[in-house]
């Protein structure tokens, strides 16, 4: 099964066998699923094994000959190769006997083959371990998130929630649906005459700029179009929208819609094939070496591939646009509230402060609602705005796959010579990330300081490349730029230790920079944690005396720092009647709690209870001009917003304390509020206010994974990961960040696969029937976090480093502990450890099968 | 049968079939016309789990009372004949105050971006409620194929609903303890107090 658990088998298959007493086959039933419609019995190999002894070496190896003889397998994109069917299929006939064989016929090697990963797995345990300082109460403490018993009854409200209003009509995105080329015409009016559809809009009904991304921000460029201006850039890309009175009404005659094209060209969807033509190819960054070793005992060449991710949040991209009086009201599933109003104000060519954007929280974002939600929420707002009625656009994952960007797709190039102990005494080394149709989002920016992760980069040259392809304009995802850097720097140890027959764990020792030096802290305290020397030995024991499970254990080290993207305000009002706080603040409450630690720290330095302070919604007229909640510093921002409206509070509070005895917070505010003290104070900060908090955060994790040979299917037995996230004020919220963000890269290395059509380009990974996030039993069966300790950043930021990020470059673990098993394997068919075999993309279980390079011989009793 | 009859957290619920459209799901019914917009949707494919809702119904035959969970959004609301459907709501809320799943899977930081949490919450209470003997650790994590969660990794939703299970970890019941203790030191702290 492409995960563990929650999806289609990719070959299922059943065995029924009536045997004598001396196991010879009188009769029986061999049947598969997943092969083809013209295959499920397996008829001349049932006949073939009639009146044969079911296990002898003899009988095994024929009846795979007749099997493989009489197998039909259709070919189809969205299952696993006709190859990789073929191999599973002959391996689950080996794999059933083996369940059933009595013991003493097998030779103990082969026992393994016998064990289903899934369904033998334990019950899941987890441990995790942090200290907190009682003092700094309510600071450092594990409380509960503040919105959680809502969210658990179902009472906290998101943007889909809020109730339908009279006269509301519903929009929906019409997509290309060829890759490239120019729209010839448009005709909607069929989709017109469809009852309840009320109108069709298009590029040349938006009265201002047909543009959803600001071009003269810091991080972004270039206008995105919201609607197809007549070229079409991929296939998905939207064109239009259907606005109708209901929602069925408007998604049926989005499908009406014909649209005529000329000049359709193939498209280039891969970075390697834009590669071909240098246009497509811009370098962004280089560094060039400053030293170089002359002890080059080995020189690697070689490079991978990683492709794109789905954010996959619970909540749809959605919109609802209203008429107000003066302008707009636009409730917006947006990470970024002044981009959004910024975008409709620019494409209705109205005055900013006409548009109004609200937003309560996000169902989950990952980075996508950062910009490519502006594109439904100028779309929809056009039609609120051209028709004077609400409307409200849902984007379902059906249209949000193909319509909207992912995270980067990337290449990497490598030329390596290294000394003996695998140290790097140079290294050329290109990157090339894939924008999409558009360089925009300068995503790539943050490589150039994360590319060599700890390691020492003086011998290295590294340069950074923009690509082009025909696909939709890739976008941030949580740890962009930062994952491929730090996967990539991993892999390239990886590879030198395979090469060399070193211990991965080694080379990269010898190679951390001097600047990183304390991460070397954190491994020790991780291997001892994780036991790792004892269980590196039980893991070669275990692969040396297992021929069908192999056991893979890894480390992966990494360094993350903190990249400054844009400024944030924040707002406290205190009541005169009860002392009680309403906050306002600019970060928006995507799931990471920046609500609770926003309150914890209002608690902490006014010296008042939790309850008493409020986190209010957020909107651009209490948030004007905020950028993007992003790069995991939404919560360090908004603490340190909130920390300037404390300090200014208490300063304005301070003569007043003077003149009470002893007062309660609830006196010492109304008597300030008689006493004509302003209660609300704003706190803000720019960019150069978050400059001042530079630091490197540290992570080391190992995992051991268990690989079943025959299927390519992996269970995660354990992992231990430490991270560095200072003194952390919300110690519960930051485990959760630590553990989430794990588990979305785990899918991201493993089950996560996007698949296109390659002639059109079309998205066919379209759903959460065939787009395979990782479920519950997915993962680790044991999992240990640790927060580093005696870690403290500054006390601006009461210790705390930032946490939503890191820990997605730690999961690259899971692929490096997976590449071990698959090399135990490749050795028991004859292909020396030494031998580097590339795997580009998620190691999905067809791809780990194929790389263990099984042969049928081997299939034995 | 002339008319659909079903409730919906105790209301009573009675259709012609003309008041709702043929495509109308349990979940387009709770969602727009009943106002309960704690059950949600994203896949409207019974892929995600976000929509799960309870249903108790008298089986046919046996007349034995059963409970189970459905994904709202794959369920015409005129197939809800003679069932009682529960949803989040109705397992809990701040006026009746909350259920022990919905406490401790707060507790428990089970809850991120809460977008899949009710649709968990509602598992769990099928299972909880339909559960002929105690439960066990192994059924409870077994349990949960049809919900996803992109935020928390599913450790702590795991971890609370386990703690259900007659063999849970001790050290796991002894976290709730922890846990609980924390809210409500939090709760009583005399902050003004501490000060002085």
């Amino acid at each position: 099964m492409p995960r563990a658990q929650g999806t289609h088998a990719i070959v299922n298959a059943g065995f029924l066998y009536q045997l004598t007493d001396d196991y010879i086959v009188t009769r029986c039933r061999i049947v598969y699923g997943g092969l083809s419609n013209q295959f499920i019995r397996a008829r001349n190999t049932e006949n073939f094994l009639v009146g044969k002894h079911l296990f002898t070496n003899d009988t095994l190896q024929n009846a795979l000959k007749v099997l493989d003889n009489e197998l039909v397998i259709t070919s189809d994109p969205l299952s696993a190769s006709v190859e990789f069917r073929r191999k599973l299929t002959l391996a689950l006939y080996y794999k059933g006997l083996l369940t059933i064989c009595p013991e003493d016929k097998i030779q103990q090697q082969y026992r393994s083959g016998a064990i289903k990963v899934h369904s033998t797995r334990p019950v899941s345990s987890t441990t995790q371990v942090f200290k907190t300082d009682a003092s700094l109460w309510p600071l450092n403490q594990p409380v509960n998130k503040v919105e959680a018993l809502l969210q658990c009854a179902g009472e906290a409200v998101y943007t889909e929630d809020l109730p339908r209003l009279p006269n509301e009509m519903s929009a929906f995105f019409v997509l290309t649906d060829v890759p490239t080329g120019e729209i010839v015409s448009i005709d909607a009016s069929k989709a017109l005459a469809y009852e309840g559809v009320i109108a069709f809009y298009s590029a040349k009904h938006i009265p201002g700029l047909n543009s959803f991304t600001p071009a003269d921000d810091n991080f972004g460029h270039s206008n995105e179009e919201v609607f197809c201006d007549g070229t079409v850039k991929y296939h998905g890309q939207p064109l239009g929208i259907v606005v109708a009175e209901s929602y069925g009404a408007a998604s049926a005659a989005a499908g009406l819609v014909e649209v005529t094209y000329k000049n359709v060209k193939t498209p280039v969807l891969t970075i390697e094939e834009a590669r071909k033509d240098s246009s497509r190819v811009t370098l962004h960054f280089s560094a060039a070496a400053t030293s170089k070793g002359d002890n080059v005992v080995k020189v690697i060449k070689s490079g991978t591939s990683i492709f794109t991710q789905y954010h996959f949040p619970m909540e749809n991209m959605s919109c609802l646009a209203q008429p107000s009086e003066e302008g707009l009201k636009v409730h917006a599933t947006a990470q970024w509230l002044d981009a959004t109003q910024l975008m409709i104000s620019r494409a209705l060519n109205i005055q900013q402060n006409k548009v109004d954007v609200h937003l309560r929280r996000l169902g989950g974002s990952y980075g996508q609602k950062i910009t490519r939600t502006i594109q439904s929420a100028v779309a929809c707002s056009l039609a609120a705005f051209l028709l004077n009625r609400p409307c409200r656009l849902i984007m379902p994952m059906q249209v949000t796959t193909k319509a909207a960007g992912k995270r980067f797709p990337c290449q990497t190039e490598y030329e390596v010579g290294v000394d003996d102990s695998g140290k790097i005494q140079y290294m050329n080394y290109d990157l090339y990330d894939d924008n999409g149709y558009l360089i925009n989002e300068l995503i790539i920016e943050l490589v150039s300081g994360a590319y060599n992760n700890c390691y020492d980069k003086s011998t290295w040259n590294f340069r950074s490349f923009n690509v082009t392809t025909d696909t939709h304009k890739n976008s941030w995802f949580r740890s962009p730029g930062n994952l491929e850097a730090t996967y990539n720097a991993e892999l390239i140890m990886e590879q030198i230790a395979c090469e060399l027959g070193l211990d991965p764990l080694d080379v990269r020792l010898v190679n951390i920079a001097d600047k990183y030096a304390e991460i070397k802290e954190m491994i020790e305290h991780v291997r001892k944690n994780s036991n790792y020397d004892e269980r590196r030995k039980a893991v070669d024991k275990f692969n040396s005396e297992n021929r069908w499970l192999k056991r893979g254990l890894r480390f992966s080290t990494i360094r993350w720092s903190p990249i400054p993207v844009g400024n944030t305000a924040v707002n406290m009002s205190v009541y005169h009647g009860d002392g009680s706080i309403s906050l306002t603040h600019g970060g928006i409450e995507v799931g990471q709690g920046l609500n609770t630690k926003a309150i914890q720290i209002c608690a902490y330095l006014l010296n008042i209870p939790m309850d008493k302070i409020q986190v209010k919604e957020n909107n651009t007229t209490i948030g004007p001009n905020v950028y993007a909640t992003g790069a995991s510093l939404g919560s360090q921002n908004v603490n340190i917003g909130v920390t300037q409206c404390c300090e200014e509070l208490l300063k304005r509070l301070e003569p007043i304390r003077q003149k009470l005895t002893n007062p309660t917070w609830e006196e010492l505010i109304k008597t300030a509020h008689e006493n004509n003290v302003n209660l609300q104070t704003t706190g803000f900060l720019g960019i150069p206010d978050i400059k001042k908090f530079a630091y490197d955060i540290y992570g080391v994790v190992v995992a051991e994974v268990e690989v079943d040979v025959l299927t390519g299917e992996f269970e995660v037995i354990r992992v231990d990961l430490e991270e560095d996230v200072g003194l952390s004020t919300s110690p519960f919220i930051d485990i959760g960040q630590i553990e989430g963000g794990f588990l979305i890269a785990q899918g991201y290395w493993t089950c996560e696969e996007i698949i296109r059509d390659k002639t059109t380009g079309e998205m066919l990974t379209n759903r959460p029937w065939n787009y395979y996030v990782p479920l519950g039993t997915d993962i680790p069966q044991d999992f240990r976090v640790y927060f580093r300790e005696n870690s403290y950043s500054f006390k601006e930021l009461f210790g705390a480093k930032v946490t939503g990020e890191p820990p997605l470059c730690m999961a690259g673990v899971i692929p490096f502990a997976i590449r071990e098993a698959i090399t135990s394997a490749r050795v028991n068919s004859g292909i020396p450890a030494t031998e580097w075999f590339p795997v580009n993309g998620p190691y999905t279980v067809e791809k780990i099968g194929l790389a263990m390079a099984n042969k049928q011989e081997d299939f034995k009793f | 049968m002339d008319k659909i009859n079903f409730t919906i957290n105790g209301e009573p619920f009675c259709l012609s079939g003309a008041e709702v459209s043929p495509v109308t799901s349990l979940n387009d019914f709770l969602r727009y016309t009943v106002q309960l917009h704690g059950t949600k949707a994203m896949c409207h494919e019974g892929g995600c789990g976000a929509c799960v809702v309870s249903v108790t119904q008298t089986h046919p035959v046996t007349k034995e009372k059963c409970e189970f969970s459905v994904n709202s959004c794959l369920v015409h609301v005129l197939s809800c004949h003679e069932w009682d459907i529960t949803t989040v709501e109705g397992v809990g809320n701040r006026r009746d105050g909350y259920h022990s799943i919905q406490h401790r899977l707060a507790a428990f930081n089970g809850t991120q971006c809460g977008y899949c949490t009710s649709g968990w919450v509602m598992n769990m209470y099928s299972l909880y409620k339909n559960a002929k003997k105690k439960l066990t650790t192994q059924e409870v994590e077994n349990s949960f194929g049809g919900i996803m969660c992109r935020c928390t990794g599913y450790r702590p939703i795991l971890d609370a609903f386990k703690s259900f299970a007659n063999d849970a970890d001790p050290s796991l019941k002894n976290k709730i303890q922890v846990i609980f203790e924390i809210i409500r030191f939090l709760a009583n702290f005399n902050f003004m107090a501490a000060q002085q």
